[in-house]
């Protein structure tokens, strides 16, 4: 069975602290983190003004949400005149029974499946795998996870937790009996590479994600190095494209903006090995190809921010730059968030698509608002504003026992007598500072800090003695 | 804005368009932080990649490509033959699917001579082949990349399901850049799939280590035939 995301039942604190105790991780994460960090400066530094291409880059993704049902509108018009299949999806639960309808109607019993965070995001595997199928993730990454029974760690490199052993460990029970694997990555990737080709070209069923819808042509746009994307897409009969609402541009002259910058962005490519722009089903005179193309365009959730303080987390177009250079996830990879996306994009967009999920809330607190986020971002995703907003938003809805504490602070130190009388106080209960960090409720807070220890006399007593 | 709806649509469109029209009815609050970049009056500014010679197209695509581990032969048409015999010894090829490109012609009858079997693309062709043969559509010298288009082509799996895809690329289908590329793309029109190769199948998933052939071919030949 698919993995459980995290979040529910769990704090961030419990999350962090078993990432930051968790050695073999921390020692993934900066092996990874410093080659597509680097990778990405070096690749952005190759071409001209990089500062003007994301500065217009941000500019028309502002310009597509804002006119977003005329945009979706004319891509799903010309999509449909290209033969595929189009369902306007408003939450989850619609895109998951869609698919699920599909897959029963063409009689699929395995389905390969492309990377796909949206398919995360709405639960996909679990409605799939319930309804009988068996789902087959393709991305040697997500292969890796799924079998290990884990969620995704980073929105690109999804086993970047795990190290050449651990992954070996996860992949032995798949060889045939009496073959060991190697704990080397060539030979594993090539283990892979047998494993699932049999599965590519058994499956009845393809789900893809899509990086970009361009509206003038109707087509979907796959980025990918390893060609599961393309054989997910090209091997089976029936091939599923699910989308968020936002993947969407206008046009190829946009397009090739993004391109240019997502795989800068993501691994210091300048471009991708794979491109696929899929402009509709097997055409009459082609030899190879799916029949069937559906494109599952998906909400849930996304129309609520628009033209809202956190519109712009919507441009945001999945290369995980912001991971790479963010202090709080090089230390704590990407479980520690608890849900689907990771980073500080994560920390933004989890508060927001998971806001029923109480625990969520607390994820806007996982960052240092150094800012390095934004200035990665190739759309220039004001991150740090959006966690700020976030804070306040929480801020205002913060317990009430909170704010009256607040606010009988306020009252005490607003005059000359009471405050007198709380600095008295706090001399004489100097000598409970030591208890602080025994007792359950404040050791949470104490751990990790010392405990300020208020002097003897107050300033204002040794003043009126006359000893200063 | 007109609403159709056929036997390809399904769904609550109208629904779907109303929520995204409902949030637009107010602009966000201005960011004072980090304020929106302004109207782009000079329209989208042009990557322009140090990887790139422009008086160089041929030379600029051959060593971008070499970058990306593809092995690139540049030679003139003459040599199309040698060249495909030392990539057929090289691996070890038996066997081969093509595709259906009037061009590709030359190389059948080569690949032919050499003994290799020949077939067209399919899937079931493409999966127990050793070789894929293709020409190339367009081609990109900043990034050593191939475009192929399916229609012309015949189909997608040549490039995709055989350990070695070889790719015939004419010089004069190097274009500078992939804006280049996509300018002459006509929207309405467009095959059922492009793709732009951009080297070998590649995947960083264990410990960052970049491994070839994952699922797509561990290897690229790229025949770049120049007319002399």
């Amino acid at each position: 069975m698919s993995a459980e995301f995290t979040l529910a039942g769990t704090t961030l604190r419990e999350r962090t602290a078993q990432a930051t105790n968790d050695e073999r991780l921390r020692e993934s994460l900066e092996r990874a983190m410093g080659r597509f960090a680097g990778g990405r400066v070096e690749a952005m530094s190759q071409v001209d003004d990089a500062e003007a291409l994301r500065s217009a880059a941000r500019r028309i993704r502002h310009e597509i949400l804002s006119d977003l049902p005329r945009v979706v509108s004319k891509f799903a018009e010309q999509a449909m005149a290209n033969g595929a299949h189009v369902h306007w999806a408003l939450d989850a639960t619609d895109a998951n029974r869609y698919i699920t309808d599909v897959a029963k109607r063409t009689g699929a019993r395995t389905v390969v499946k492309g990377k796909s965070m949206v398919a995360e995001e709405i639960g996909l595997n679990h409605v799939l795998e319930a309804a009988g199928l068996t789902v087959v993730e393709t991305d040697l990454g997500e292969w890796i996870i799924q079998l290990a029974g884990h969620t995704p760690s980073h929105i690109i490199a999804p086993a970047v937790h795990l190290d050449r052993h651990q992954v070996r460990d996860i992949l032995q029970p798949q060889a045939d009996p009496g073959v060991t694997l190697e704990p080397d990555p060539e030979a594993l990737a090539g283990f892979a590479r047998v494993k699932l080709r049999e599965a590519f070209l058994q499956a009845d069923l393809g789900i893809t994600g899509c990086n970009f819808a361009v509206a003038e042509s109707g087509s979907i746009v796959l980025i990918e190095n390893e060609g599961n994307g393309r054989l997910a897409s090209t091997a089976p009969r029936v091939h599923i494209a699910v989308m968020g609402t936002e993947r969407i541009v206008e046009n190829f002259a946009q397009l090739d903006l993004f391109l240019n910058l997502l795989a800068r962005s993501a691994t210091g490519q300048h471009l991708s090995v794979y491109t696929n722009v899929i402009t509709g089903p097997r055409r009459p005179d082609e030899l190879d190809g799916p029949e069937e193309l559906h494109i599952v365009i998906v909400d849930n959730g996304r129309s609520e921010l628009i033209g809202t303080e956190f519109a712009e987390a919507l441009n945001c177009i999945r290369c995980g730059a912001c991971l790479n250079v963010c202090p709080v996830y090089r230390q704590v990879g990407g479980h520690a968030y608890g849900w689907v996306y990771s980073g500080p994009i994560g920390a933004v967009l989890t508060p927001l698509f998971a806001a029923e999920q109480e625990e969520s809330a607390e994820l806007a607190n996982a960052s240092t608002l150094c800012g390095a986020c934004m200035d990665a971002c190739p759309v220039q995703i004001p991150l740090q504003d959006l966690l700020l907003g976030l804070r306040r938003r929480k801020a205002a809805d913060a317990a009430k026992a909170e704010k009256a504490a607040w606010r009988a602070w306020a009252q005490a130190w607003g005059r000359p007598v009471t405050y007198r009388a709380s600095m008295k106080g706090m001399a004489a209960g100097r000598r409970l500072t030591r208890l602080v960090s025994a007792l359950p409720g404040l050791r949470r807070w104490s751990d990790g800090r010392d405990v300020l220890k208020p002097a003897a006399r107050s300033f204002t007593d040794c003043w009126e003695a006359g000893e200063l | 804005m007109t609403v159709t709806r056929n036997s390809l649509e399904s769904g609550d469109r109208a629904s779907f368009l109303a929520r995204l029209a409902g949030g637009l009815v107010e602009s966000p609050p201005l960011n004072l932080a980090h304020p929106l970049p302004g109207p782009l009056d000079d329209g989208i500014p042009t990557v322009v990649s140090s990887r790139l010679d422009p008086s160089d197209l041929v030379g600029s695509f051959c060593r971008n490509a070499t970058e990306l581990a593809c092995t690139v032969h540049r030679v003139n048409s003459s040599q199309l033959g040698d060249t495909l015999a030392e990539i057929v010894r090289r691996h070890g090829i038996t066997s081969a699917v093509v595709s259906i490109q009037p061009d590709i012609d030359p190389a059948v009858s080569v690949l032919r001579e050499l003994g290799v079997t020949v077939e067209h693309m399919s899937k079931a062709t493409s999966a127990v082949t050793s070789m894929g043969v293709t020409s190339a559509d367009a081609a990109i010298a900043t990034t050593g990349s191939v475009v192929q288009h399916s229609h012309t082509v015949g189909g997608r799996t040549a490039s995709l399901l055989p350990p070695v895809f070889c790719c015939i690329v004419p010089a004069a289908c190097i274009a500078p850049t992939l804006a280049d590329v996509m300018a002459i793309w006509t929207p309405v029109s467009m095959p059922s799939n492009t793709v732009i190769i951009t080297g070998p199948s590649r995947s960083g998933d264990i410990e960052s280590v970049i491994v070839r052939g994952v699922h797509g071919p561990v290897a690229v030949e790229l025949i770049v035939i120049e007319v002399t």
